[in-house]
């Protein structure tokens, strides 16, 4: 205060005009960075889709083509789209039911639960295309140790990743690996919150375990688990690092996928690697809509 | 009947727990395991759980004769810097959304949401062209400054920010604190561990990053380690396990031993914001 006595150009700022220009500047460098990194990327994104372009060529304009063009005629971007699709079905499912066993499993607090908690969430912190490659070499169809141990029980294993039909369930497995330790203790949260009471009139009235997950858990757990399914139908979508470094999107197309396929256009085809991408931010914000508003229907519930 | 099931109960349930362990870090233990074998024990059609003839050589040599040090200089690097820049601009931005009054407040809010939706994925097209056209391609602000804020982190210190009662400020402010000296005395001593969870928040992201760094670096020596572990080919398309597995290991090592030592951190911010910002 004392200083602002001894300047009089700050003293000429009305308070309020004052409190403005500093909010003004401790935004400024995040409106910089998320404008010039961000959001402007992402406008050139729906931009450059309208043109078709390569870094080496010039540039012209062609409307919706690169759109109808990736929609209705390439097969390539339809396989990526389906696999996409698979692959999100697939790593759901099986990540919904395993962190929800792991969650029931390690929500009592004792010593084996914590360390429990502790070893599944490992994967999740470590680097994946790091941890893709080491599943790689575990994936190999001779010296592999998923089909060693197979054959040590008298079955031939798969190709896993050189097998078109198996590729892409074989890097949801490495995904489901890798990331189910984190949904566990998203679901360990939920089940926390869940009153207590609630089951010991479920005992008193001589339920068993079963009908109390069923009765109890599950539907006391509603809310949590859209939030679950929600975030892992976003993070689904958006499947690249592992994929690309495990199969590079093959064989053929097998593992293709909407992010694999802009990411190895983007030297060759601006244009539709950019239609790619604007059409990825739509699906992601769609879903992120989704979210929101049955996160407010979950939070009506409570 | 009853009562023998009872008894079991507990042995399946630690059999399963057993098992999902087992599961998360079996890879960890292939991964070391390999790390100390030869190229030709490696790929050996031969099972064996422990390693054959373990030696240290793997490491000498991944040490010696390629660039596993840039690469992890590099990503140390690229990780300090991104923190350090992240801090100073996430922290100020949330902290004028969380405690100041100012005309267009609902737009830099409105910017913040926004952006948290954009997928990083959807991106890296224009931002790659962008990086081409400006020549930072190769150079360490091309691999930092596209990843020098985060719109997540803003909105979590926020919310954190949010929590620390006004009549703090007020106090500080009379005492002849300015607004400055109120983030730095009273809303940064009392948000530590938002601040501390957002830091290992980008430390994660930043070490794990892939598509990014790997757009941005052409030449070997500017890859972080991510990106140079997956490139690591024979020219006849097989890949050199008894160079992967040692930089596998080192490359995770880093980001377990934080994970063992700030885990209440980790786990706070990631279950926090599942959803990457």
């Amino acid at each position: 205060m004392s200083m602002e006595q001894k300047n009089p150009r700050t003293v000429a700022l009305k308070p309020k005009t004052r409190n403005t220009l500093q909010a003004y500047m401790f935004f400024l460098p995040a409106a910089a960075f998320l404008i010039l990194f961000m959001i402007w990327p992402m406008i050139n994104s729906a931009f450059y889709s309208v043109f078709k372009w390569n870094l080496a060529g010039n540039k012209s304009f062609v409307g919706l083509d690169n759109y109808k063009f990736m929609l209705f005629q390439d097969s390539s971007f339809r396989r990526a789209l389906l696999n996409t699709i698979i692959y999100t079905i697939f790593n759901m499912g099986l990540t919904l039911v395993l962190s929800m066993v792991c969650a029931l499993l390690f929500q009592k607090q004792s010593r084996m639960s914590v360390v429990g908690r502790c070893l599944v969430f490992i994967p999740v912190v470590v680097p994946i295309t790091v941890m893709g490659m080491v599943w790689k070499m575990m994936y190999d169809p001779q010296y592999g140790f998923i089909n060693q141990v197979l054959s040590m029980l008298n079955i031939t294993g798969p190709s896993w990743l050189y097998d078109s039909n198996i590729a892409l369930l074989a890097v949801t497995i490495f995904n489901v690996w890798k990331e189910y330790g984190l949904y566990t203790l998203i679901l360990i949260g939920g089940l926390q919150k869940i009153p207590q009471d609630l089951y010991e009139v479920a005992d008193v009235e001589g339920a068993n375990s079963w009908q109390k997950f069923w009765k109890i858990t599950l539907p006391m757990l509603k809310p949590i688990m859209y939030f679950v399914t929600t975030i892992l139908l976003i993070n689904s979508f958006k499947a690249f690092d592992h994929i690309w470094v495990m199969t590079g999107g093959g064989p053929g197309n097998a593992t293709t996928t909407v992010v694999t396929y802009l990411y190895a256009k983007v030297r060759d085809n601006v244009g539709l690697a950019s239609a790619a991408s604007f059409f990825l931010f739509l699906i992601v914000a769609l879903f992120t809509f989704i979210k929101s508003v049955i996160g407010k229907g979950g939070e009506v519930d409570e | 009947m009853n009562n023998k099931k009872l008894r079991l109960l507990p042995v399946v349930k630690f059999i399963i727990v057993l098992c999902t362990c087992l599961f998360s870090l079996l890879p960890f233990f292939i991964m070391f395991k390999g790390s100390f074998e030869s190229y030709n024990s490696i790929v050996s059609l031969q099972f064996h759980l422990l390693p054959k003839n373990a030696s240290m050589y793997n490491y000498f040599d991944l040490l010696a004769n390629y660039e596993f040090l840039r690469w992890f200089f590099n990503s140390v690097f690229v990780a300090i810097a991104a923190i350090a820049i992240n801090i100073v601009i996430d922290v100020l931005a949330a902290y004028t959304l969380a405690r100041m009054e100012y005309p267009g407040k609902k737009v830099t809010n409105a910017m913040v949401l926004f952006a948290q939706i954009i997928p990083v994925q959807a991106i890296v097209v224009p931002l790659y062209l962008m990086m081409v056209k400006w020549g930072w391609l190769d150079t360490y602000k091309g691999l930092i400054l596209p990843v020098a804020v985060s719109p997540f982190i803003i909105f979590f210190l926020k919310q954190s920010f949010m929590q620390i009662p006004r009549a703090l400020d007020e106090a500080a402010m009379i005492d002849g604190c300015g607004r400055f000296g109120v983030l730095t005395q009273i809303i940064l001593p009392n948000a530590k561990s938002a601040v501390g969870t957002g830091a290992i928040l980008k430390f994660m992201w930043v070490w794990g990053d892939y598509i990014w760094p790997s757009l941005v670096s052409k030449v070997s020596s500017m890859r972080t380690l991510p990106v140079g572990i997956a490139g690591f080919q024979n020219a006849s398309g097989t890949y050199p396990w008894n160079l992967v597995m040692p930089a596998a290991v080192l490359a995770a090592l880093p980001i377990i031993l934080l994970f063992i030592f700030l885990q209440k951190y980790f786990v706070a911010g990631l279950t926090e914001g599942a959803v990457k910002g």
